[in-house]
């Protein structure tokens, strides 16, 4: 999944290292003011851990490799600011080094799989884990899921980074100057192979170092989970309790995903054209469908309903594109949850299903 | 001036645990632990050679790797090999970035091949040739098999210039625009893993981190680095000897099956584990020698004239390539 030098432009490096930089330095600084003293040699040990996982690769096409990151287990044992750095100091051995990743996209890289990863990991097994015991197998499905989940969007980050060469740096005749393959080939390929391939590995390989760690010697979990069976998690020990009670539960992680997906929705304007022509059927390229016309049908049914409200996510005169996005994620969200709010409803007033009490009774 | 090559550990800092010689700290001969070469994972029952799994091909590949970035890989002992590792890396780091962004910036084959003849004569005056050798014709080759899709009509549409197969009455095969853009990408590659195993083979890891920390990476991540450098190589040797007392306890082949997936589980869950252990134990040995948490670093020594003069230079070539691209283009 490194992605060597050559494959982006400069341009993307730029911003990437403009991302990863700050990044790193909130990270250093946070590590440095929490950390205690015998926490040093344990981040570099990690480091080279999550180098060592890091070295299994397994080639899949689309420019880069699939293989283990070893990010989510740094998560849930040391916390993600202490992934984030453990992981950029493995990074760099691979670029300096071994030639694995390239230098200009060290921060391309970085931002992948040492801040998204080990974020949306974490994110993940908080989610999941909930206030479970240490032991209990709903930690173990949440450690899975968090390597599982954590590696694809990485994956995924890759991909969109890729695929954005050959929308936005070509030469005057077309030619792409970067990574060739677009978007919708990237992201297939990556999310193919990490979906099947590489996400199991790594759920299986956090979970079941997880697993060990909590059968065999749990207080190596202490630091991330002081509070779990004992009392929930602490992790990054004193970031949570500095952080007071911030804590992430099922609905604010829903409301954020909400956020961050409307938030992205413009990046549909960068799609050009229908997948399958499917409002423009003009739009068809008959001769690479070995088609002769229009299919009669797709044709008559195209403009049957054309009293919409935002016809094509933007406003009648095309202009605004990008508030005519976002309105309309925002009206869809909203038409949606009434939707459902109103079957769930229903469904609660004629199957009698009963409001949940917010605090269970004491037991006499 | 340049900075100190191999500076004594400061007091913060544990003492290296890395061997001068790996396999002197082996219990098994040498000969049996070399791969390949009749160990417990090469030969079956039948005596006939059997393949490594994967994972122990890779495990052989982290050792072999590790004890190549250890060992100084710098092979030259010409005027400009010695040149070149008197640099201070404040200044062969950016030239190295510079010469790596005009690479990129550059828009033709022909000038990235030029650059790739310019960083291969780099290569070989600065006695890296091992370095060329290893990667600078492996990496492209693979870098050519990724990208080879992407050289036909389906994936990058323009002037087919070697038809393959017919669809529908249209010639679809290798274009044009296809062959320009995977050479580019291609000879980027090439170029950038030459130049970095160049600067990793004229730079002592040590004076590297010295040199990161003197261009403004923050102290704690160059202390972190330097550990974990440090104890890479230590954990890659007990991660290699877990799976070959693993190897020679097994009877028969190796299954890729449930069990083997637990066994790799359990293995990187002991060297956490181990990890652990030993961080404890290195922290102990910083403390006695006065760690109380503070990052001490030798002041960096002033850059000299051959300094500016590299960095000066890489700025011309630079120039110079994305010159020639222009007339090229």
């Amino acid at each position: 999944m490194h992605i060597p030098d050559g494959y982006l432009s400069p341009q993307t490096c730029a911003a990437t290292f403009a991302i990863a930089v700050p990044a790193l330095a909130v990270a250093s600084r946070r590590v440095t003011r929490i950390v205690k003293t015998r926490d040093v040699p344990l981040l570099a040990m990690f480091a080279a851990v999550s180098f060592l996982v890091m070295m299994l690769n397994v080639p899949v096409p689309g420019g880069t490799t699939a293989h283990a990151v070893g990010a989510a287990m740094i998560a849930i044992v040391l916390g993600p600011w202490g992934a984030m750095i453990a992981v950029s100091v493995a990074l760099g051995f691979q670029a300096l080094l071994f030639g694995d990743g390239g230098v200009l996209a060290l921060g391309a890289n970085i931002v992948n799989l040492a801040i998204v990863m080990p974020w949306v990991a974490w994110g993940v097994y908080r989610l999941v884990a909930g206030r479970s015991p240490l032991t209990s197998s709903r930690r173990i499905a949440a450690s899975f899921l968090a390597g599982y989940v954590g590696i694809t969007a990485a994956a995924l980050g890759t991909a969109f980074m890729l695929g954005l060469q050959p929308l936005l740096f070509r030469a005057a005749d077309g030619t792409p100057l970067y990574s060739p393959y677009s978007m919708g080939q990237t992201m297939s390929a990556m999310a193919f192979a990490h979906l099947l391939v590489a996400g199991p590995v790594e759920g299986l390989l956090t979970a079941g170092v997880f697993g060990y760690l909590v059968r065999t010697d749990p207080a190596r979990l202490a630091a991330t989970h002081a509070r779990s069976d004992r009392g929930p998690d602490s992790t990054d020990a004193a970031a949570t309790s500095a952080g007071g009670s911030r804590r992430l539960t099922p609905a604010r992680a829903a409301w954020l995903f909400v956020a961050a997906m409307t938030a992205l929705t413009p990046l549909g304007l960068l799609a050009p054209g229908g997948a399958f022509a499917e409002d423009a059927p003009h739009e068809l390229d008959l001769d690479s469908l070995g088609l002769q016309a229009i299919p009669a049908g797709m044709e008559r049914f195209s403009g049957f309903w054309s009293r919409t409200l935002l016809a094509d996510y933007g406003f009648g005169d095309g202009s605004n594109p990008v508030l005519a996005y976002l309105l309309s994620a925002v009206v869809g969200i909203a038409v949606c949850a009434a939707a459902v709010y109103l079957v769930a409803l229903v469904a609660a007033r004629t199957g009698g299903v009963r409001p949940r009490p917010a605090h269970p009774a004491p037991r006499s | 001036m340049t900075l100190t090559p191999v500076r004594p550990a400061p007091a913060s800092m544990p003492a290296a645990p890395v061997p001068a010689d790996p396999a002197a700290r082996r219990p098994l001969p040498a000969w049996l632990t070399e791969p390949g070469n009749g160990s417990a994972a090469t030969l079956g029952r039948s005596g006939r050679r059997r393949r490594h799994s994967f994972l122990e091909r890779t495990v052989a590949d982290l050792a072999d790797a590790s004890s190549r970035a250890t060992a100084d890989p710098g092979d030259g002992t010409g005027a400009a090999a010695r040149w070149l590792r008197r640099r201070d890396p404040r200044a062969s780091l950016p030239a190295t970035v510079l010469l790596l962004l005009a690479i990129a910036l550059v828009h033709s084959p022909v000038t990235v091949a030029l650059a790739y003849l310019g960083v291969v004569a780099l290569a070989i005056g600065a006695g890296a040739g091992t370095v060329v050798r290893r990667v600078g014709v492996a990496v492209p080759l693979a870098t050519a098999l990724v990208l080879a899709p992407a050289t036909l009509s389906i994936i990058t549409p323009g002037e087919v210039v070697w038809p393959l197969w017919q669809w529908h009455g249209a010639t679809h095969g290798v274009t044009a625009t296809g062959l320009t853009t995977a050479g580019l990408v291609i000879g980027r590659v090439a170029c950038s893993v030459v130049l970095v195993g160049v600067l990793a083979a004229a730079t002592p890891w040590s004076r590297l981190l010295a040199g990161l920390s003197g261009l403004g990476m923050p102290r704690f991540v160059v202390l972190v680095t330097t550990m974990a450098y440090r104890y890479l190589v230590l954990l890659l040797e007990t991660l290699d000897e877990m799976f070959l007392a693993r190897r020679a306890r097994s009877v028969g082949r190796v299954r890729h099956d449930r069990a083997a997936r637990s066994v790799v589980a359990s293995t990187m869950g002991t060297l956490v584990g181990k990890a652990h252990v030993l961080a404890e134990e290195v922290h102990h040995a910083m403390t006695a020698r006065g760690y109380d948490g503070r990052v001490r670093t030798l002041t960096p020594a002033r850059l000299g004239w051959a300094d500016a003069a590299m960095v000066a230079g890489s700025l011309l070539v630079a120039a110079g390539l994305l010159w020639t691209d222009l007339r090229v283009r």
